[in-house]
């Protein structure tokens, strides 16, 4: 009975929190339907005689037309240059982490403890620090205000050799490799055919942590890149407030949802993967 | 360790080259510039002056930077004291097997954490607005709350909190639900049986098993709170706020860097921030590197 | 064999590298666009683009010539800026920005400020004896002008006449601060009766982070932050005068003035429902009023600010845009010339006074009828005339990089003040005069610390 009741307490406490966890989503769908007059009177929908209390006509689609045909930030735009730049950076840093997780795990080589000991140090790097020299760097290198200033760095993170190292030490047994090379398979097939679809789950989930990395990715865009065209949508919707003197509730709501749709979506299809390979670096012994 | 004599002696540098050759130039030579600079005091990245320790020893005396350093130490205590026991307490009602839904509600605790700071600082600006905004309208209709308040000028410390209540309660609450399928059932069933208490059952039964991740997952969220930038310096219009109330290390390193232009003092900064997470980045590496010997 | 392939590689490897291909071809086939002619970067404002529209129009059919304009956000339009002074990233011909972010630019050694001095460009045709001079003082660092202000940028109170008159207040015989919180003061009250008040004398900064406002009082009374020279001088006798009164209008529980986030939709609502009887409005701001507060249409009225005594002065000054060249531009002779078409020609500025109420500095064009308009907004004062009338009034700003931080600090110092104030129960400014040079010596410290540790600025 106490049970029962314990059972019922814990289940309406958890949809409690599950609902004010989701409302800022649902307030903000609503808000970006709304005109600003609505946007001021009502929490959610605007109310009115339509079905369920709610005034269905006065809810309008012109946030987004707005966010996509204004002229000085197009979120259509912005939205291909981080779709851009997410999937180029991720695919770049999975590839470039997953040979080298791959040298580290298994090979046999005089560097191999000496690198292993650099991934870890790099690790301990905290990145704001590099900031300052990056951009000097960049200055000299001409790559400032480029998609190659912003890509490269991103492009082979310690983070991720350590990663697929783990995983290809736990996953793979040296037999396949030693049998593949005696049947004589080059060491790049090897990697490619044998290896790479032996790590799928950490290359889904890794894949998804960068990509979601670079789209989140603020401080360094905001810094490397200045043409307003190149900007992502992380830099062009703080630019985005300025064009409106903040005034448009509706067009911010509208603008982050759309910032954050594409990841949701790209989420809902690799969260599997991508929560185990989220958490395998923790829990994993 | 076995050895492998079968492979082309060249081939491990090879599959390593892209990560060395970009840790090389990205990472090792801004590490020793950074140095560097951290001895200079720049004008954008063209002029520069040599000022031997000063940049130190300025931000040794800078109030500015006392206040930064005050502020993310208040966020990231914050964040353990409420986010950890929130986090823990989701993952172990998420955890009871006769939950229906827990996957989905797992996701609906997730979604949070894909939305990048910038986005959520973004969206906090509409959200504790006073009078139109939601976290004052919703206290106001549960608790009669004032519909005016000023989240952003009295209380910037509050809305940061609060926000990342929100990012990252569930983020922490997945690695505390993976954790805890670590838990000895049988161990749990018989500590029931013998009649042990909940909490009894929690402390030394479910304790000892998600120890590690626990220490993993501290460790983790007080090095991001230490580097908390995005989220108040979008909310606050890319400003500090009032009094600085939303003043943080790394926004001090960027607000001296890339708008004054001083990369010198931005670089000292820099390494003051390393030197505070050398010791709990290191703690959290050394777990690393312990689980992976065996 | 090929559908193997396919079934060994993650779903997520396909995705991405399929949007990695769309958003690439994407960006390979969208159109860019080169640009020849001046390029023009200007701060955002959705009301003036047709008088620029107009100005530039006309400007091109003369000197056959392209000027490529990008409307910037004050934040976007630094980093860019920023970028191309410190970096060499393309800049632009022509640039037009606001107050806050030219103070930025004086940061560092003298040849590294990327704006053109234009001191002698303004001499050789004869403009720099015509132009209020109090108005260049926020554009003029080390002895140098660098830019053209847009607007006198004199500043006056806007009161709600309709509340006032019903009232029985007479505005006109009200002088000084004083005399405006004392005989106001009864219509501070909780209209609807929730405990809360919702009526106050006067729209103040009070929590906002620019603290402009307590700046712009500091400046009527006579005080500053900085001397010609750029030398802090924050703890002075007058600034702690008027930060104490300022601290005792804002204290609980004879709190007579309030912080709305004015410009904002919340705060436009509160300013329309009448929560505040009057606040500061410079000539160019009065635009805002007009576009965000319509419904108090005929409602308001400009008054001078009353003064900090008897006798003393009755405007102040609020830093708005200005236009300047960067050093780097293309071809300067025509960039000046069009700075002089945009900001200086009598008929651009007539327009932008009828379209956009801002008031040229140009004394010589201070003539022209169209500041005698009355205008119904302002209940049909002839608010141009007025404005001008308190132009050589108008007191200096002293430009220095650090004056942004100067005006957070003080304004910081009088929050503290306040809360002081409340905290001890102290009503007289007398009392608090101590208190009041205590914190602006902490400010003046703090400012002094920042403004030593740059190397650049100390030869």
């Amino acid at each position: 009975m106490v049970d029962r009741f314990q059972r019922a307490i814990t289940v309406i406490f958890l949809w409690f929190f599950a609902i004010l966890t989701l409302l800022p989503f649902f307030w903000m769908l609503c808000g970006s339907f709304k005109n600003t007059g609505d946007f001021l009177t009502g929490l959610f929908l605007p109310q009115g005689s339509g079905l369920f209390g709610v005034a269905w006509d006065r809810l309008t689609w012109d946030n987004y037309r707005e966010i996509f045909t204004n002229e000085r930030v197009n979120f259509f735009h912005s939205g291909m240059n981080s779709v851009f730049l997410a999937s180029v950076t991720s695919l770049l840093a999975t590839l470039a982490s997953a040979m080298g997780g791959y040298a580290l795990a298994k090979f046999n080589f005089r560097l191999r403890k000496p690198i292993t000991a650099l991934v870890l140090l790099t690790l301990l790097i905290p990145p704001p620090l590099l900031l300052a020299p990056t951009y000097q760097l960049l200055y000299w290198l001409n790559l400032l205000d480029t998609y190659t200033g912003l890509i490269l760095p991103a492009a082979a993170p310690a983070f991720g050799v350590f990663l697929f190292r783990q995983a290809i030490l736990n996953a793979i047994s040296n037999d396949i490799i030693d049998a593949a090379r005696i049947d004589g398979c080059g060491e790049g097939r090897i990697f490619f055919s044998i290896i790479l679809p032996l790590v799928r789950p950490m290359m889904g989930a890794f894949l998804m942590i960068t990509f979601l990395a670079m789209w989140n990715n603020f401080i360094t865009p905001q810094v490397v890149l200045q043409t307003p065209e190149k900007f992502p949508l992380a830099v062009a919707i703080v630019n985005l407030r300025e064009a409106y003197n903040m005034q448009e509730y509706g067009i911010s709501t509208a603008s982050t949802l759309f910032s954050i749709a594409p990841i949701a979506c790209l989420f809902l299809l690799l969260q599997r993967e991508y929560l185990s390979g989220l958490t395998s670096g923790a829990v994993k012994g | 360790m076995a050895q492998y004599r079968l492979h082309n002696p060249l081939a491990p540098y090879l599959f390593l080259s892209p990560f060395l050759l970009i840790i090389g130039v990205f990472v090792a030579y801004p590490l020793l510039q950074s140095v560097n600079l951290a001895f200079h005091q720049t004008f954008g990245p063209g002029f520069q002056r040599f000022v031997y320790l000063d940049n130190f020893f300025n931000l040794l005396q800078d109030p500015l930077f006392w206040k930064a350093l005050r502020n993310t130490l208040t966020y990231a205590v914050a964040t353990l004291f409420i986010q950890m026991p929130l986090a823990l307490g989701l993952a172990l009602l998420l955890n009871q097997p006769w939950l229906r839904g827990r996957t989905f509600l797992r996701l609906i605790f997730f979604s949070p954490a894909l939305v990048g700071p910038v986005f959520v600082g973004f969206l906090s600006t509409i959200v504790f607005a006073g009078r139109v905004g939601l976290l004052n309208r919703v206290l106001n209709g549960l608790f009669g709350f004032n519909p005016d308040y000023a989240w952003l000028q009295n209380h910037v410390m509050g809305a940061l909190i609060i926000a990342g209540l929100w990012m990252y309660v569930g983020f922490n609450m997945i690695f505390f639900l993976a954790a805890l399928q670590n838990v000895n059932s049988d161990l749990l069933d018989a500590a029931r049986i013998d009649g042990a208490k909940a909490w009894q059952r929690f402390n030394h039964v479910i304790l000892p098993a998600i120890r590690p991740v626990f220490g993993f997952v501290v460790l983790l969220s007080l090095i991001g709170s230490f580097q908390l930038f995005e989220l108040p310096f979008v909310l606050l219009n890319q400003t500090a706020g009032p009094d600085y109330q939303g003043l943080t290390i790394v926004m001090y390193l960027y607000l001296n860097g890339f708008e004054i232009g001083d990369l010198g003092y931005a670089s000292a900064i820099g390494w003051v921030l390393a030197v505070i997470l050398i010791v709990p980045t290191a703690l959290q590496r050394f777990y690393f590197g312990r689980k992976e010997e065996d | 064999m090929k559908s193997a392939l396919i079934k060994n590689q993650s779903v997520g490897l396909l995705i991405i590298t399929a949007l990695a291909v769309v958003s690439g071809l994407y960006g390979l086939l969208r159109p860019v666009s080169e640009s020849e002619g001046l390029t023009f970067w200007r701060v955002n404002e959705t009301w003036d683009k047709e008088i620029y529209g107009r100005a530039i129009d006309d400007w091109t059919s003369v000197n056959d010539k392209q000027v490529n304009v990008q409307v910037l956000g004050n934040h976007g339009l630094w980093q860019r800026m920023r970028s191309g002074f410190f970096s060499g990233t393309p800049m632009a011909d022509l640039i037009e920005m606001h107050l806050e972010i030219m103070m930025g630019v004086y940061n560092g050694p003298e040849e590294a400020i990327g704006f053109l001095d234009l001191t002698d460009l303004l001499k050789r045709d004869g403009l720099l004896e015509v132009i209020n001079q109090p108005t260049l003082s926020p554009w003029s660092s080390r002895g140098h002008i660098y830019g053209i202000p847009v607007s006198v940028s004199g500043v006056m109170l806007a009161y709600r006449a309709d509340i006032v008159e019903e009232a029985g207040i007479d505005m006109e015989a009200i002088e000084t601060w004083d005399e405006f919180m004392n005989t106001l003061r009864p219509l501070v009250r909780d209209l609807d009766g929730d405990g809360y008040p919702d009526r106050y004398l006067l729209e103040m900064e009070e929590g906002s982070e620019t603290g402009s406002w307590v700046e712009m009082l500091i400046l009527q009374a006579g005080g500053r932050y900085f001397d010609r020279n750029g030398k802090v001088e924050i703890n002075s006798e007058i600034n702690a005068r008027v930060i104490s009164k300022i601290a005792l209008w804002g204290a609980r529980p004879d709190k007579l003035t309030v912080d709305l986030p004015i410009f904002s939709l919340a705060g436009n609502q509160l300013l329309i429902d009448g929560y505040a009887v009057a606040w500061l409005v410079s000539d160019w701001r009065t635009k805002f009023m007009k576009l965000y507060l319509k419904p108090l249409a005929g409602k308001v009225k400009l008054m001078p600010i009353p003064a900090w005594e008897e006798g003393g002065r009755r405007t102040s000054i609020l830093g708005s845009r200005m236009l300047g060249i960067p050093k780097t531009g293309h071809n300067i002779e025509e960039s000046w010339d069009l700075v002089k078409k945009l900001y200086l020609d009598r008929e651009v500025c007539r327009d932008r006074y009828l379209e956009g109420d801002a008031i040229t500095p140009l004394m010589s064009l201070w003539d022209d009828p169209v500041f005698d308009q009355p205008d119904p907004f302002f209940s049909g004062q002839k608010k141009g005339r007025m404005f001008i009338e308190l132009a050589p009034d108008v007191p200096e700003m002293p430009s220095s990089p650090y004056n942004m931080a100067a005006r957070r600090a003080v304004a910081a110092a009088s929050r503290s003040l306040r809360a002081f104030a409340e905290e001890k129960g102290i009503t007289s400014s007398q009392n608090l005069h101590s208190k009041a040079r205590q914190l602006l010596a902490a400010a003046e410290a703090d400012i002094r610390f920042r403004a030593d540790r740059n190397t650049f600025l100390r030869e």
